[in-house]
């Protein structure tokens, strides 16, 4: 996993899957990026090809964080199994998804 | 095929299942609603083992046949009602979602609780390819 900071806004990318094994870690990182003062999230699910419902925990917990910051988090590029996920537990409507 | 409790051992064993369903002709669709029911019943099966549960392992079973894809994952936790039909918790709930997303992606699935262990039994009916696919035969 790769995180950037821009401004105020962190850009994580290169996660391959998001699941069980690995949501908390990811959620714990990103949130401790936030804490320094970053207010907004994009995450890129360009590379993702697997989101089980512990990693959508994880979008979550990273959204409240973000929205307690008066931040938002956006998804970028989910492939189709990604957005089949949200879609399916209409997640799509919370969210803020910015397609290819 | 057997799994230890440890949530590392699900991807390697959603990739054996893409790759079993793939060798049966399984569309790309039907894989992957597979996917995720495994993916969430093992998860749940390895989340809620307890005690002496955690030593012992999950057993995976899938079979396909030309009409269906069925998958059954034995647990050692201390089991759970299965709901009629889950309903998906509040937006800002983390977790909960995994039995609502095995009954959104395959026909049927049901939960026996037992002694010397619990099973999940999960059943996707195929579709045909579509008419355009070469394997189409319709």
């Amino acid at each position: 996993m790769k995180m950037n900071v821009e401004g105020n806004t962190v850009r994580v990318s290169g996660v391959k899957e998001l699941g069980a094994a690995n949501a908390n870690q990811v959620r714990d990182e990103v949130k401790a990026v936030m804490s320094k003062g970053q207010k907004n999230i994009d995450f890129d699910l360009s590379e993702t090809t697997f989101v089980d419902s512990c990693g959508l925990g994880a979008l979550i917990s990273i959204h409240k964080t973000a929205c307690s910051h008066q931040g938002a988090l956006r998804l970028l590029h989910p492939l189709p199994p990604v957005q089949q996920i949200l879609e399916l537990t209409r997640m799509h409507r919370i969210f803020e998804i910015v397609k290819p | 095929m057997s799994l230890g409790c440890d949530f590392a051992e699900v991807q390697p064993a959603a990739a054996a299942l893409r790759t079993f369903l793939a060798s049966h002709g399984c569309s790309p669709a039907d894989a992957s609603d597979c996917e995720i029911a495994l993916v969430e019943g093992c998860n749940n099966a390895i989340k809620y083992a307890a005690g002496k549960g955690r030593l012992l392992p999950v057993q995976v079973r899938i079979s396909c046949s030309a009409r269906e894809i069925a998958i059954t994952i034995e647990d050692h936790t201390p089991g759970f009602e299965w709901p009629l039909q889950a309903k998906l918790p509040l937006p800002d709930q983390e977790h909960g979602r995994g039995i609502f997303l095995i009954q959104a992606v395959m026909d049927e699935a049901n939960y026996t609780i037992g002694s010397a262990g619990n099973r999940l039994w999960m059943r996707k009916l195929r579709v045909p390819d579509s008419p355009r696919s070469p394997d189409w035969s319709g």
